[in-house]
Parts: C-alpha cells; sequence; structure tokens
C-alpha cells in the first residue's frame, strides 16, 4: 500500500514527480512555478551559483513553510488550533503562528503530504535549524553542504512548492464540511467508510467532528453534534485510550463553556459507549498539553538548544501527576527533547525533562508505550533515522523503564525488545522497526 | 394515670385521647414509587431520600437557613457525567441509617453553597455510603449538574430547597415531586422556580433578536435569581415598563423615590461577553455583576430591571394613590403591601412584580 492509496475517507496528495537523479537547482526551481515568482526562482539559482547555501536554503524553507501555513489556514484558523490544541489561536490569528513541526504534523494528518514527505520535511526543517544557530566561527568551520541543500530544494519542491492545489486539503474541506451541514444516518454508506478506514483517518475524523463540536453554533453545530452520536459509538472499540481522554476532555470543556447543545451531544455519546471513565475531573490538562506544545514549538524550531530550557523548566515543574488527557503530549515533549536530533541534545533542556521522566510511574510508562508511542510521530521519527536519539533510547530504556514492563501493544514491545538489545546491529533493527510502527500510522 | 382527689375519689386524667402523627409514613408511601422509578432499590436509600427531603424543606445552622443541593447517586461514576471537569472532595463515609441524612447536612450542608453541592452514594459492592462535596456548578455561566441530569441510565435524585417549607425532588427520567411541609392545597404547586422563571421572562424579552441567546440568559438568570434569592430576608423586584425604562432618569413622580443608576449594570452584556470570550476578564466582569445584585437585592426596596437584561436601579419605595390606600390590606406586612401595588400597576408601569417574604414564600405576577 503506497502513501497515496491508504484507503481513507478522502484522497491523500501525491508527491510531484521529479526524476530521483535530478539534482540541478535551475531546473529544480522550474517545478515550483505555481508557487515561486520568476524572482524567487532567479534568486534561488543565484544564490545556489553564490554557494550561499544556508541563505537559499533558509529561503527556500521559510517559503513552504508559509504556502502550507496559508493553505491550512483556509480551514479556519480556529479549527487549526482545536486540531492541534492551541488554545491561544483564534480566527483571527496570523497563520505564521502555527509552528512549523505543527504544520507539517496536521498537514500529514489531513493527507496534505504523505509521510514519507512529513519526514522529509522534518529532516529539512532540522537543518535549516542547525545551520541558523550555528555561532559563525563554527559556521564558518563547517559550511552547509551543497548536497544538503539540494535536498532540501527538491524536498520543499516536490511536497509543496510544487503542488499547484493541495487534493488532499481540498478532499479534506469537503468532508469537513459535510460533518457540519448533513447529517448521517446509521445506514449511511459513509459510515461504513469511516468505521473501517486505517486508524489514523478513524483519529483524524474523531478530532475533526470535535473540534467542530467545540467551535460551530446554530444549525452546523446540531449537525455536528448529531453526527457524533451516529459515529463515535462505530468508532469506539477502535479508540486508543488518548482519543478516548480526547471525547472525555471535549465534554469537560463544552460543559464548562455553557454550550448547551454540545453538551448535551456529547452526553448522549458518551452514555451511548459508557465512556465516561474518561471525562476528566478537571480542566488541568489544558495546562500541561500548552506547556508540551510551547516545548515542542522550542524543539523544532531555531536556536532549540537553548530555547527548550525555559519551557521544559515550566513543564518539568507542573509535576508527575499529569492527567490522563495531557500525558501523550507531555511524554511527546519531553522525549523529545531528551533524545535531542540529528546534532545531540541540549543539556540543560536534557536535565529538566530528566526531572520529569525519572519520577514517572511504572503504569504512566506503560501507558505511554502501550497506547501513545505507536501513533507518536515525533519520537518515531527521530528513531527511525538518527543515531544520536536512538543511543539516547536505549539509554533511557535501560535506566527509567521497569525491565519487567510489558507494553499490551505488539509493535511496542518489539520496539522495546529490541531497544534492550546491546548487540552491534541492535541500533539498525531498531531504526527499521521504528520506521515500520512510523510508515504504519497511515495505514 | 388517675390521681386521686382530695376526697379520695379518682378524678378523670386531663388527657384521654392522645395521638402523635409524623409525615414519615405518608411521606416514605408518596415517594416510593418515585424513588424506585428513579433507579433505586434499596430500602435504605429510599429512607435517607425520604429523610432528606424532609430536612432540606427548612434546615438551619445555628439559626441560619441553608439551601445545599443534595445529589443522591447509584454510582460515583455519574459524577463524571453530571460534573465533568470539576473537582470532588470526599468528606467520609458512613453506614445508612436512622442518622445518616442528619449527619450528612451537619457535615456539609455549610460546605455546599457557592456552586458545590453534597453527593452520596453507595459505591458497588461496599456497604457503606461515600459523601461529600463537589463541583455542581462550575463558575457562572458553565452548565450546572441539574442541567445535564435528564436522559440517562444513571440514578441520581436531586434534592433541593424550593420555597417556604418545601423541597423538590428531580430524577434523570424526566419526574419531579415537590415535598411541602404546609398544610396549603397540594394543587397550588407554583414553587420559587416557577415565580423566578415567570420574572425573567419579563426580564429578558428585548434582551436579544437571538431566540438562542435569550435562552441562554434565560437559563443563567433563573440559576443566579434562585441562588441569590433563597438566602435573603425578603426581596421585591419590578420589571418595569418600556416607556418608563426610555424615560430613566426622567421617571414619573410615582417611581421617583429609588436609586436610579446613572449608567445601568447591563447583566445580559456582561452574560454574552463570558460567553463569547470565555476568559478570565469577561468572567470577572460578570461576577462582579453578580455581587452588586446580590447586594441591591438584600437592600430595602424594589429592585428595578428592564425587560433588556439591564439592572435600572433599587430602593425603590412606591407612594399609594388614594385609591391604593383604600385597597391597601392592612393586615399584610409592607412587603406584601408593596407588591399589591406593583401588581396593581401592571400594565402601565410595570410589566412583571416579583416578592419573596420573610418566611419564604414567593409570588409573582406578568403582564400576559
Amino acid at each position: 500500500m503506497t502513501d497515496d492509496d491508504t484507503g481513507g475517507i478522502w484522497p491523500t496528495n501525491g508527491a510531484m514527480a521529479i526524476a530521483p537523479n535530478e539534482s540541478e537547482p535551475a531546473n529544480l526551481v522550474l517545478f515550483a512555478r505555481a508557487s515561486l515568482s520568476n524572482r524567487d526562482m532567479q534568486s534561488i539559482v543565484k544564490a545556489f551559483n553564490s554557494d550561499s547555501y544556508e541563505m537559499v536554503s533558509s529561503f527556500v524553507w521559510s517559503k513552504a513553510s508559509a504556502t502550507l501555513k496559508k493553505q491550512l489556514s483556509s480551514l479556519g484558523m480556529k479549527f487549526v488550533g482545536e486540531m492541534l490544541n492551541r488554545t491561544d489561536l483564534t480566527e483571527d490569528s496570523d497563520p505564521s503562528l502555527i509552528a512549523d513541526h505543527e504544520v507539517l504534523s496536521l498537514a500529514e494528518d489531513i493527507g496534505m503530504i504523505t509521510s514519507t514527505q512529513g519526514l522529509r520535511l522534518k529532516h529539512a526543517l532540522q537543518l535549516v535549524a542547525h545551520y541558523a544557530q550555528l555561532e559563525s566561527q563554527k559556521a564558518d568551520a563547517e559550511p552547509m553542504q551543497k548536497e544538503d541543500a539540494i535536498s532540501i530544494l527538491k524536498t520543499c519542491v516536490s511536497a509543496i512548492l510544487g503542488q499547484p492545489q493541495f487534493a488532499g486539503a481540498v478532499e479534506f474541506a469537503s468532508f469537513r464540511q459535510k460533518l457540519s451541514t448533513v447529517s448521517m444516518k446509521e445506514d449511511d454508506s459513509e459510515l461504513e467508510s469511516i468505521a473501517s478506514s486505517p486508524y489514523f483517518f478513524v483519529k483524524t475524523t474523531l478530532s475533526v467532528l470535535l473540534s467542530l463540536v467545540k467551535t460551530l453554533k446554530g444549525a452546523p453545530l446540531e449537525h455536528a453534534t448529531g453526527n457524533t452520536i451516529v459515529i463515535l459509538p462505530l468508532l469506539w472499540d477502535r479508540l486508543a485510550e488518548p482519543e478516548r481522554w480526547q471525547v472525555g476532555q471535549a465534554y469537560a470543556e463544552v460543559s464548562a463553556a455553557g454550550n448547551r447543545v454540545a453538551t448535551s451531544g456529547l452526553k448522549k455519546s458518551l452514555i451511548s459507549v459508557q465512556g465516561f471513565d474518561f471525562v476528566p475531573e478537571s480542566l488541568r490538562s489544558n495546562s500541561f498539553t500548552d506547556a508540551a506544545s510551547r516545548v515542542l514549538a522550542a524543539h523544532f524550531a531555531f536556536n532549540n538548544y537553548y530555547n527548550e530550557v525555559e519551557p521544559m523548566t515550566v513543564l518539568a515543574n507542573l509535576g508527575t501527576s499529569i492527567p490522563g488527557p495531557a500525558i501523550a503530549k507531555c511524554m511527546e515533549a519531553s522525549l523529545a527533547v531528551w533524545l535531542g536530533n540529528f546534532y545531540g541534545n541540549s543539556t540543560s533542556a536534557s536535565a529538566q525533562a530528566d526531572k520529569l521522566l525519572s519520577s514517572l510511574r511504572k503504569d504512566q510508562w506503560n501507558y505511554y508505550l502501550s497506547q501513545c508511542l505507536p501513533s507518536d510521530r515525533t519520537i518515531l521519527d527521530k528513531l527511525a533515522s538518527d543515531d544520536k536519539p536512538i543511543k539516547r533510547w536505549k539509554q533511557l530504556v535501560g535506566s527509567y523503564i521497569p525491565t519487567d514492563l510489558v507494553p499490551t501493544n505488539k509493535a511496542s514491545k518489539e520496539l522495546l525488545d529490541l531497544s534492550r538489545q546491546v548487540t552491534p546491529g541492535s541500533v539498525l533493527s531498531l531504526k527499521a522497526k521504528a520506521k515500520t510502527i512510523r510508515e504504519q500510522i497511515r495505514k | 394515670m388517675d390521681r386521686e382527689s382530695s376526697t379520695g375519689s379518682r378524678a378523670p386524667s386531663p388527657v384521654e385521647d392522645r395521638r402523635a402523627w409524623s409525615i414519615r409514613k405518608s411521606l416514605q408511601g408518596e415517594l416510593l414509587d418515585f424513588i424506585r422509578g428513579s433507579g433505586f432499590s434499596c430500602t435504605r436509600t429510599e429512607q435517607l431520600v425520604c429523610d432528606l427531603a424532609a430536612l432540606v424543606c427548612s434546615y438551619r445552622e445555628e439559626d441560619i437557613p441553608l439551601y445545599p443541593h443534595i445529589y443522591v447517586l447509584d454510582d460515583i461514576d455519574a459524577l463524571a457525567l453530571l460534573a465533568p471537569g470539576t473537582a470532588r472532595v470526599q468528606i467520609g463515609t458512613m453506614a445508612i441509617d436512622d442518622g445518616s441524612a442528619a449527619r450528612l447536612l451537619k457535615e456539609c450542608a455549610n460546605l455546599a453553597r457557592g456552586g458545590w453541592a453534597i453527593y452520596v452514594t453507595r459505591p458497588q459492592g461496599q456497604r457503606g455510603a461515600e459523601f461529600g462535596v463537589f463541583r455542581a456548578l462550575k463558575h457562572s455561566f458553565a452548565i450546572g449538574a441539574n442541567e445535564v441530569m435528564s436522559d440517562t441510565d444513571k440514578a441520581v435524585i436531586l434534592i433541593r430547597n424550593r420555597g417556604h417549607h418545601t423541597a423538590e425532588l428531580c430524577n434523570t427520567k424526566h419526574s419531579q415531586r415537590t415535598v411541602s411541609l404546609t398544610s396549603a392545597d397540594d394543587k397550588a404547586t407554583a414553587t420559587l422556580t416557577d415565580h423566578v422563571r415567570k420574572l425573567v421572562d419579563a426580564a429578558s424579552r428585548t434582551a436579544s433578536t437571538s431566540e438562542d441567546q435569550r435562552a441562554e440568559f434565560r437559563a443563567y438568570l433563573t440559576r443566579l435569581f434562585i441562588e441569590l434569592l433563597q438566602p435573603c430576608h425578603g426581596a421585591l423586584v419590578a420589571v418595569v415598563d418600556q416607556c418608563v425604562a426610555s424615560a430613566v432618569p426622567a421617571v414619573p413622580d410615582s417611581l421617583s423615590d429609588a436609586v436610579w443608576l446613572p449608567v445601568p449594570v447591563d447583566l445580559y452584556g456582561a452574560h454574552i461577553a463570558a460567553v463569547d470570550l470565555r476568559d478570565a476578564e469577561s468572567l470577572a466582569t460578570l461576577q462582579s455583576c453578580e455581587s452588586l445584585v446580590a447586594g441591591m437585592l438584600d437592600s430595602d426596596g424594589v429592585l428595578i430591571l428592564d425587560a433588556g437584561g439591564y439592572v435600572l436601579g433599587y430602593r425603590l419605595f412606591l407612594k399609594p394613590t388614594d385609591e391604593e390606600s383604600q385597597r391597601a390590606d392592612h393586615k399584610s406586612g409592607g412587603r406584601g403591601r408593596a407588591f399589591a401595588m406593583m401588581v396593581n400597576r401592571i400594565g402601565s408601569e410595570f410589566d412583571a412584580a416579583f416578592m419573596r417574604s420573610q418566611d419564604g414564600a414567593t409570588a409573582c405576577e406578568a403582564k400576559p
């Protein structure tokens, strides 16, 4: 099954066809006519000709991320905020407020880019951020190589700048529109496709439904809540605990907001699946999720070694009584900092992450490994690609994860077993296993 | 026992026919079907509900009346349904017996204010009942636990005071019972809630062109007024006619003896802002308006509202016309006579008039 054919509810974008051996900037930019002006294309070629690789890479990256953010913002910034769990984003927010790593994650979620493109774009972001933060002496001593710059250009063009329109986004927008304008019935054939879709689509459909219920008013809200009442029972048995918590959290939030229609709808939905175990006893999870989001934003941005420290300190100081709905995000953020990236990790920020990770209980580790890791793109990307994070991961497993812990998820169990091995080939095996799990996210 | 008289013969006992009557048996009989229909099958729980209903009708601590809301649950998980995302504080456990209701209120009634309510439940497989308090209302514009009770398979009974020696029991099956420990005709079932709703309908008629927003405001205002009116020593509230409202401060002479606010308190605006913005600032503004209204209700005289959700003034003292003076019922108190005057002026100066007397009785009249 390819990235383009995942049997989902809406089609995903394919990669632009550029010959694998094409590496001439002047030819590559031509594929980006849809998004770049003639002046832009000429500037890029000139920069390559003058060996200004760091500069041209930053420029290309900023153009690509701005294009993707603009496309996403057409879905409505409040909706984007809900999908990203960003309470600070409102309808009037500027698309530039979406962090680069968030736009890649959401674009992959709704099929604007494939998982392979997502992985490549993350590497591109990592490269650009790394060279942007190098001090001048180091930058002179270790300049960016042409191959890296070509790779960044090619990735950005094929995944984003070369796309005249994102068919995946258009179809997704149409699907989302339907959820808020049409009341589905239990015998609707579309419901069958939703129920039998790959888990990734199920998860995204749930996120879309809940964000519609939380943000809409009037008749569209009634359609959205009606559809939630019909759709949730079909999906419930398949949902992992983080997604079930998402539903309970949404119920608590709309009740606190005084939204009677949404409260009534989600109440009926939860009653039908007996899901009240997943209704949190407080809305503290928002504080944890917001703090974790700030950590990730700093981790994936420029100068991350310095900028991660403060948000990670804040997250660590919130304590280890992490509310259920926030566990996945908090673990993603803490592990991202602790594992670091291709170039290493921030010592100061890792010490704060260490404070949190070292005091987690066995049941919290079990929850993360069994329920969250199989869909944690951030951590799986690191384990699938870069040696330094993999070595840190093996060290973490040896130090913090109880030896008798056996995750209930088969793939996580196999990953954990490989992490505990000390044979020379174990790093490669671990990498391959992480890559397989990563690819399964959209299947 | 017969007493011996001074002549030695036995005098008849002064009391031959002595009977005692308690509402206990009749209350149990009346509420049994309701309690079982609510989903409870335990006889001890049935007794607890009856005892709580009787006590809540007129509960006092240190001679201060208290109005706790009590939720009797069959399953502690029901709290997640009623009060999602809110805190619960367990106070203790107890065996359910004859003294349970009194103990429950003794330990929890004083805590059950400002959004907190009492819960009592018997967890599965345990003999004792767990009890404590929980946030039944998170903040001013959140949805309260009583509003989400309906349409669920959980067994829940809400018991609360609803007026002068009156308690109301509601369950999740759209059933309701009113227990009145007075000699009033049981067909006269209009309660505090009914009267407040009538007042609120008049006070929100022109609040917004959107029916949804008016409905939200009505639900909020009803809850607010019930909460503020219960502990107060008596109150009078009037909704003035549109002509009067638009003439403020140049009001008719008959209404001049009042504190007319130069800038009315926009309760509707504060509520809508809080609902839309959902931030700390707007919630603080709404709560500050509520404090003001509470103070105005506690003051002597009539609280003055308009039909658009504004508080126009307070400490209104009405001057009776000659006709009103002649017709006044001199047996009723000052508040009663003032209410009668207000009712007489519905259609001219007022759209609605509401009264709560010192002993908790309520009445409301409004323009149709």
